[in-house]
């Protein structure tokens, strides 16, 4: 076991012991992600902040319960946001009819993404706009495998191929990342 | 069971994803504590999808961190859920209380009746899963076999027609050499060509020809062989000759005199008027 992983152990092992300090270690940590996440799918920063707080407050509480087994703490975390900006979208989407905004919305969503400061728009661009749409389904706005063969009007076989493309694009998709910043900073 | 026919189906994707079903998150659960490749892989495909979302990072307001820290100090952790990891002194060694009274006996009984039967029914729950992937293998590999057989059934077929038919063609131009009514012609080579030499078989009744190369060059590259019929000294068109054929199948023409054969070399596909510049055989009926 590596260092990193080690140190990242003990503090959520104090994490799920009610340690308080080690609780805003995590916080320090992950915020931006989970934030960013957050933001990605709800797209409101006042909603994303509430929910922001929402999920850190159930991360709290939940934490004795988070079982290593079964996954890093960054995933566990990931889930609980996901789904409580996804609920929280569901809940909002019922309330308005309107479904042009969300379209529109889409279309700009992978702009949005705050990597400009590494200039990695273009490789980001690389993963093919039909994988990159259905990630935005089923994990952004989660739907199902079905409701999104539905929305797009494509087989479920292809929702399934391409989910499975779009991860083992990301493969290639973070060594082009890490080569450029490599590139850039040293 | 097949691991990388499991990890190839993509259900770790759908399951990282969350588009996975209830049923199939518990069965990737089940999965990837028994196999530790498909654990492995599963680990993988989170890491992957965790980088994917730390390019998304976005730093909240400041103010936020101060909030979020009050607000826990006033929330009570919950407790640890049993079906947890117990924790490290637990593991040591925890001993298990027998009560020897009537009525927590029967309660213990059920208790480990109920963990008996689960552990049978996750078992036997396993157990049809890896009959089921092998019993699914095997028709898979029932179902190649037959097309392969398939397969060679028609090619055997088809190669059988072939014979057959040109066994038919054999005899049939055999026919019409040996037929009393057929008439040689030999076509000698002309100052072009003079060691040339072809013959033309022609049965007047049945209207047909076959042409026997017995000596003439390759056409080559772009041309052809042309074969004509003179009829009161018009040439008629009476096709192609291929460089790979030394003896012609019978071909109908549709005259009923002809006063000589000749053959010209042209372009490949023929042309409507004979090149005499380039004449190689002629024979006269």
């Amino acid at each position: 076991m590596s260092a990193t992983m080690q140190l990242e152990e003990n503090v959520v092992t104090r994490l799920q012991k009610g340690n308080q300090q080690s609780f805003e270690e995590i916080y320090d940590k992950y915020s931006d992600s989970l934030y960013g996440l957050i933001l990605r799918i709800v797209k409101q920063e006042d909603l994303a902040q509430d929910i922001l707080q929402d999920c850190f407050v159930k991360i709290w509480q939940k934490a004795p319960s988070y079982d290593p087994s079964k996954g890093t703490i960054f995933t566990w975390m990931l889930n609980i946001c996901r789904n409580k900006s996804i609920d929280s979208l569901r809940k909002t989407s019922r309330e308005k009819t309107d479904n042009g905004i969300e379209l529109e919305r889409l279309d700009t969503g992978a702009e949005n993404i705050n990597i400009n400061t590494i200039g990695l728009k273009d490789i980001l661009n690389n993963l093919s706009d039909d994988k990159r749409q259905i990630i935005e389904y089923l994990y952004f706005k989660g739907y199902t495998q079905q409701e999104t063969a539905d929305e797009l009007d494509i087989p479920l076989g292809t929702v399934k191929t391409r989910s499975r493309g779009a991860i083992r694009d990301l493969k290639e998709y973070f060594t082009l990342i890490l080569a450029f910043w490599i590139s850039k900073n040293i | 069971m097949d691991i990388k026919e499991y990890i190839a189906s993509g259900i770790l994707e759908s399951y990282v994803l969350g588009s996975a079903s209830s049923q199939e998150r518990q069965e990737v659960e089940c999965m990837s504590h028994i196999y530790p490749e498909i654990k492995d892989e599963l680990v993988l495909v989170q890491s992957q999808l965790e980088s994917y979302i730390k390019t998304l990072a976005v730093k909240p307001p400041e103010a936020l961190k101060s909030k979020i820290l009050d607000a826990i100090k006033s929330v009570e952790q919950d407790a640890k859920e049993t079906y947890n990891q117990p924790n490290a002194d637990e593991k040591k060694g925890r001993v298990v209380e027998m009560n020897t009274t009537q009525n927590s006996g029967n309660a213990n009984f059920f208790k480990y009746g109920m963990a008996a039967s689960i552990a049978v029914i996750l078992g036997l729950a396993v157990f049809t899963f890896n009959q089921n992937l092998k019993k699914g293998e095997l028709e898979n590999e029932l179902a190649s076999v037959k097309s392969d057989v398939d397969m060679i059934k028609d090619e055997l077929t088809a190669s059988s027609k072939k014979y057959q038919d040109s066994i038919q063609l054999i005899a049939y131009r055999e026919n019409i050499l040996l037929n009393s009514e057929t008439q040689s012609v030999t076509l000698a080579g002309t100052g072009n060509s003079p060691e040339s030499n072809v013959r033309v078989f022609w049965n007047k009744s049945s209207s047909e020809i076959v042409v026997v190369k017995d000596q003439l060059p390759l056409a080559g590259k772009d041309k052809q062989f042309q074969l004509w019929g003179l009829v009161d000294g018009v040439p008629v068109d009476l096709g192609m000759l291929a460089d790979n054929e030394l003896i012609t199948n019978p071909r109908k023409i549709d005259l009923e005199k002809v006063d000589a054969f000749a053959i010209t070399l042209e372009q490949y596909g023929g042309s409507p008027q004979p090149n005499l510049e380039q004449l190689y055989v002629i024979g006269n009926t």
